[in-house]
């Protein structure tokens, strides 16, 4: 299948996923103890992105935010729920099938410095994907090559150099012109602008943006900041201990949050207009801790909590057209 | 005007390298006032990170202040190293960027703390336990008493935050240096360590000096703000004026590039090309290669310019701009 | 931030690091001249090692009274030429120690990573085993060993090859289980790449200076160990030659002959010594860190310093 597919947007999505659930075991401290609770990192997950289009999802460190990216990418398993590509389940693939579905799923990944192999020249670095699947080798190769250095925006003698002569955003569009290689339909990038400079953050989204317009790839596009996501995505998705607490329409979410945590999240966030700024950013204590067995997730913290909220989880309900919230109070 | 607490005089700092001698910081003159926050803004490359370390003399080889002087109320660090020994950690302390790395992962947060208090203020034994758990309550760490024998680990990432800010406080310096205080941290977490830091900032006179990259943080927190890039300050002018009308390019550059929480989700304005490496630096102004003003007298290096009181400019073509055209907000 | 990687021909560069650390290049150069001695014995020997002269018995070096060229650094108490014996004792060790790092080295490089990909319970057996080989004292067993099968070139090699491979698999293991860790590798794993392609172009180009630092150092280790085992009289047997051997000919003769226990003993110090300045290059150039940090403190650096305060 070609990206040309791609841009006839069918009415099915690209990817869905329904009660997508990832648990770790937790290991016992000793063989006396009895084996505790499995470690529920992200839970009852739905969404669906369709052709060309983002789904942001957005969440702090230990939201489990990485989690679903993974789990899209088969590198951890489901224990419930199911992910579809096209229709077809990738929870659970063998290696052959799974090694096949790599060519329409590729990964953008946080870290540019770690993640491009400081021994190998560029060009073999966008090449390897072409070679270890068999599309192409040789001149045919090369010339991919080329047209990928020029589509990611590095200058055309990048492919003889090694990642470890370019700075920390040129290695990022190295990375994206590898995921790219393969004309995939979707790619799941995590975090892939955090670790970069202020103003190559801008070059960089700026960059998926326009990628996907082009080729009308899908981005599931996870981050931490809110207001990168809003320039990148059609759809976000706020993450909170393992469950979806709110998901909308980009806009919707800056204009009308529900929840008290989205909210809480866009209170946080520094403006960079010292007119406006104010003490009291902060409007909930506390960190993410322990989870709580029973009940929202999020009540420890919450300014809203009541007893219901402790006893029963809330569910993701549409409170306006295409905006669900999963809160008691809000 | 007070005089000022801490004073850099032209300082350059270089690292010799097999690939030549690299200038990381090439001639930073600023100074400090009491009670007031400057903050240094910079990305990759720009010397920030090296030039407080250069005030705090942990330069480590094969880096070298080859210029210039560090003047603690006036009395130069550089020259006198007995006296640097008792200024540093004392009077100016510093907190970095990761506190799990910053702390010692084998000794209990108050055995460290109280190393602090023994060393700078000669304070030990049940003197020191109980100003421990004043620091820390004052921190925002409640019940510290039956903590105090944890390690760093055990705590969470604000916590541990918190924890450096107060071994930091202990010593009662008279400024805070904070290098990238809030990065490790998660966005709701970042957001009350700002709260604390403006609290005791007005409970304590602390003076700050806050060296970041997040303009969000400097609009927050700052009195002053200092640009820099390519090792040297390219612009220096109080946070008012340098958010409403920023006279350097790259300024003008980094406030476009930065996007806000209520933004419009149009394409972002960025700055072309990326941060300077500094073994490899354009002759003459160091930005031009980016600049969308540049041009051929930008090939020698430009003059340091005045155009207002209070504030300096690295620039051949500095000209107040506008920020935002036609969707300013109004004041909230 | 950008580092650029230096360009330009490797093995040029390679020499210019050797010859910022002055140690490092006299080791080298002495292990260079151990090797070339090893090889060309026949050639380079002035005498053959096992021929007696009773008349020659217990010459002194030429410098001392009693000497003469003909017997450079002196004669044992059979007359057998010291120089010779310590050209041709070069030669055991250099073969021992080559021949019993290169098996070692082989064997365990290979366990180590199968366990390291492997995992699991392959692992855990694996590292058990190692752990277990581990706690026998080597040298010791060596002796019983050879004690009961009796001694030869083969044997002593097979023995401290057996003693010899475990640092090898742990130090494999260690570096491909951080390796597989690495962002690059988890992006390989997710471009699709099959197990052996991750295997042999993303980890173990990783190994190659860790390995090399560790070839070396068990060289040297197996020297001594070599050394031991025929001081013992369970090493080689003469009418071979071997440094340890003549340490323990001489070691009845040292108040007299003094010359017969000094220049094998100082032919093995003297080898030890040099290889581990050698690993210690190694070391110290795989790691960019430490690379800059020798810079600095070399000669070039301290000319780039002082050429900027003349300027100043």
């Amino acid at each position: 299948m070609s990206s040309a597919d791609i841009l006839s947007r069918d009415a099915a999505p690209l990817v869905e996923v329904r009660g997508l659930s990832v648990s770790y075991p937790v290991p016992r401290a000793a063989f006396w103890h009895r084996k505790p609770a499995p470690f529920r990192a992200v839970e009852g997950i739905d969404f669906s992105i369709g052709h060309g289009e983002t789904l942001g999802i957005v969440g702090e460190s230990g939201s489990g935010k990485s989690t679903i990216g993974r789990a899209l990418l088969g590198r951890v398993p489901l224990s419930a729920g199911s992910a579809r590509f096209r229709g077809e389940d990738i929870s659970s693939l063998s290696g052959g099938a799974m090694r096949r579905m790599r060519r329409h799923i590729q990964s953008v990944m946080q870290d540019p410095y770690a993640s491009l192999n400081p021994r190998m020249r560029v060009a073999d670095i966008i090449a390897e994907p072409l070679v270890v699947h068999g599309i192409a080798r040789g001149a045919e190769a090369r010339a991919r090559v080329e047209e990928l250095i020029g589509l990611v925006g590095l200058p055309p003698d990048a492919g003889q150099r090694h990642p470890g002569t370019f700075s920390g955003g040129q290695r990022q569009r190295i990375g994206i012109a590898r995921a790219l290689a393969m004309e995939p339909a979707f790619i799941v990038a995590d975090e892939p602008v955090s670790a970069l400079d202020v103003s190559v953050r801008a070059q960089i989204v700026n960059l998926f943006r326009d990628l996907q317009q082009k080729l009308g790839v899908s981005y599931l596009f996870i981050a931490h900041d809110l207001a990168i996501v809003r320039h990148v995505s059609h759809r976000i998705a706020v993450v909170y201990a393992g469950r979806i607490v709110e998901t909308s329409a980009r806009d919707d979410l800056y204009a009308t949050p529900i929840h008290p945590y989205t909210q809480a999240l866009l209170d946080a966030v520094p403006v960079p207009d010292p007119r406006r700024r104010r003490a009291g950013r902060a409007t909930i204590r506390g960190e993410l801790g322990a989870i709580p067995s029973d009940g929202c997730r999020f009540a420890p913290r919450c300014p809203l909590a009541s007893e219901q909220c402790r006893r029963e989880v809330p569910p993701l309900i549409e409170r306006a057209p295409g905006h669900l919230a999963a809160c008691w109070n809000a | 005007m007070s005089a000022p607490l801490l004073e850099l005089d032209d300082l350059v700092v270089t690292f010799t390298t097999r690939r030549g001698r690299i200038e990381a910081v090439r001639g930073v003159s600023l100074e400090v006032r009491p009670g007031e926050t400057l903050g240094i803004v910079g990305e990759s490359g720009s010397g920030k990170s090296v030039t407080m370390q250069a005030v705090m003399g942990v330069v480590d080889s094969p880096g070298a202040v080859e210029h210039g002087d560090v003047l603690w109320r006036g009395r130069s660090l550089l020259r006198h190293a007995n006296e640097a020994e008792a200024i540093r950690g004392r009077d100016i302390a510093m907190v970095f960027q990761d506190a799990m790395t910053s702390l010692d992962p084998l000794f209990a947060i108050g055995t460290q703390i109280g190393e602090v208090l023994a060393r700078h203020r000669g304070i030990t034994g049940a003197a020191a336990r109980a100003r421990t758990i004043e620091l820390l309550e004052l921190v925002g760490i409640a019940n510290a008493g039956p903590r105090l024998h944890y390690l760093p680990h055990q705590f969470s990432g604000g916590m541990r935050q918190r924890i450096m800010i107060a071994m930091a406080l202990a010593a009662e310096p008279a400024l805070l240096i904070a290098d990238e205080p809030t990065t490790a941290l998660d966005v709701t977490v970042q957001a009350q360590i700002v709260d604390l830091l403006i609290e005791l900032r007005d409970r304590l006179g602390l003076a700050i000096v806050l060296v970041t990259h997040d303009l969000g943080l400097v609009a927050e927190l700052c009195d002053r703000v200092a640009v820099m890039y390519a090792g040297r300050i390219v612009e220096m002018a109080d946070v008012w004026s340098l958010f409403e009308a920023p006279a350097h390019p790259y300024t003008a550059g980094l406030l476009k590039a930065t996007p806000a929480i209520d933004d419009l989700p149009e394409r972002l304005e960025t700055i072309e090309g990326s941060p300077p490496d500094p073994s490899d630096l354009p002759g003459g102004c160091a930005f031009r290669l980016r600049c969308p003003r540049a041009d051929a007298v930008c090939a020698t290096e430009p003059p340091l310019t005045h155009p207002a009181e209070g504030r300096g400019v690295l620039c051949w073509h500095p000209e107040p701009l506008p920020i935002r055209p036609s969707t300013e907000t109004a004041h909230v | 931030m950008t580092t650029p990687s230096t360009t330009g021909n490797a093995p040029g560069q390679l020499l210019r690091e050797l010859l910022r650390d002055r140690p490092a290049t006299l080791s080298a150069l002495f292990l260079m001249l151990l090797i070339f001695a090893a090889a060309f014995a026949p050639l380079v020997a002035p005498h053959d090692p096992a021929t007696q002269a009773l008349r020659a018995r217990l010459d002194p070096p030429f410098w001392l009274a009693g000497g003469s060229l003909d017997h450079i650094l002196g004669t044992d108490n059979l007359g057998r030429d010291v120089l010779s014996r310590i050209i041709y004792g070069a030669r055991t060790s250099l073969t021992v120690g080559l021949s019993v790092v290169a098996i070692a080295g082989t064997f365990g490089v290979t366990i180590g990573l199968v366990a390291a990909y492997v995992g699991g319970r392959v692992d855990s057996f694996v590292m058990s085993w190692v752990d277990t080989q581990l706690s026998f004292p080597d040298l010791l067993l060596a002796l019983t060993v050879l004690t009961v099968l009796g001694s030869s070139p083969m044997t002593v090699v097979v023995i401290l090859s057996i003693g010899g491979w475990m640092v090898f698999a742990r130090m494999t293991r260690g570096i491909v289980k951080s390796t597989r860790n690495e962002g690059y590798v988890e992006a390989a794993e997710l471009v699709g790449c099959s197990v052996p392609r991750i295997i042999f172009v993303h980890i173990l180009p990783n190994l190659a200076a860790p390995l090399s630092t560790l070839l070396i150092l068990e060289f040297a280790r197996i020297v001594l160990a070599e050394a031991a085992l025929s001081f013992l009289g369970m090493g080689i047997q003469p009418p071979a030659t071997s440094w340890g051997l003549d340490i323990a000919v001489g070691k009845d003769h040292i108040f007299g002959a003094w010359w017969l226990v000094t220049f094998p003993g100082a032919a093995i110090a003297l080898t030890i010594l040099s290889a581990n300045l050698l690993a210690a290059w190694v070391r110290t150039t795989a790691d960019p860190q430490e690379r800059e940090k020798r810079f600095a403190r070399s000669a070039a650096g301290r000319q780039m310093r002082a050429a900027r305060r003349i300027e100043a």
